[in-house]
């Protein structure tokens, strides 16, 4: 009660603003050709870096398009803003509508992960990772949204 | 745990927005608590007392079995 990690509640919207550029990118990354991660090279610091099948290099420069590490980054950070900015009316009910969501997120993501360990193999299971890169944010927005929204409409109009 | 918030509201006459606003909380944690939805934490149900001018073991009390 007397402390929480949350941002302040301004900065829920600038997270929304910033989810459909980045939320975009970010699919395009998935689902579009692989020639788009290989455009406009520029040379940038690697704490480890390994080609395939070749010598890890440690504290080096290598050259990398950096457009899907803008993405990620960005898409995580517009996610974050998101889920853990307070509500206009943050209280202790709220608070603890957030956490079960959040323990409702955590459980589905890693039980969509097992799932996915048993029954994908092969090249697709790196999409499954890839995805799962956010799917914890996701389904906890998506979770703690459906939350408050059902609480306010349960609440209705007052007599 | 039960409570009567409801109750010394109609005698107060005081609307869940009014309530609200002088604890601090949303309309609908005031509204969840008279459902039986949510138990308040000691700070909020001490301002709840205060706010009804009376002791919190008049506005809140165990149900049998607790």
């Amino acid at each position: 009660m007397t402390k929480n990690y949350l941002f302040p509640a301004r900065f829920q919207k600038f997270g929304w603003f910033l989810l459909v550029p980045f939320g975009l990118m970010f699919l395009l990354f998935a689902f579009g050709p692989d020639s788009i991660k290989e455009r406009w090279p520029i040379p940038v610091f690697a704490l480890v870096d390994q080609v395939l099948f070749q010598k890890t290099s440690w504290f080096s420069f290598t050259s990398n398009c950096v457009f899907d590490e803008v993405t990620l980054i960005g898409l995580i950070v517009s996610l974050l803003l998101i889920a853990f900015s307070k509500e206009k009316d943050e209280d202790e009910f709220i608070s603890q509508i957030r956490l079960n969501s959040l323990v409702w997120a955590l459980l589905i993501n890693y039980g969509i992960l097992i799932l996915a360990e048993l029954f994908v193999y092969g090249f697709p299971f790196l999409n499954v990772l890839y995805f799962n890169l956010i799917m914890i944010l996701v389904l906890f927005v998506i979770k703690f949204r459906i939350e408050l929204y059902k609480l306010k409409t349960n609440a209705g109009n007052e007599k | 745990m039960k409570n009567n918030i409801k109750v010394e509201r109609a005698i107060k006459n005081i609307t869940q927005q009014r309530l609200a606003d002088s604890v601090g909380v949303s309309r609908q944690t005031i509204n969840a608590m008279e459902l039986g939805k949510y138990v308040p934490s000691t700070l909020l149900a001490l301002k709840i007392a205060r706010c009804f001018e009376t002791s919190v073991e008049k506005i809140f009390q165990l149900e049998d079995g607790e």
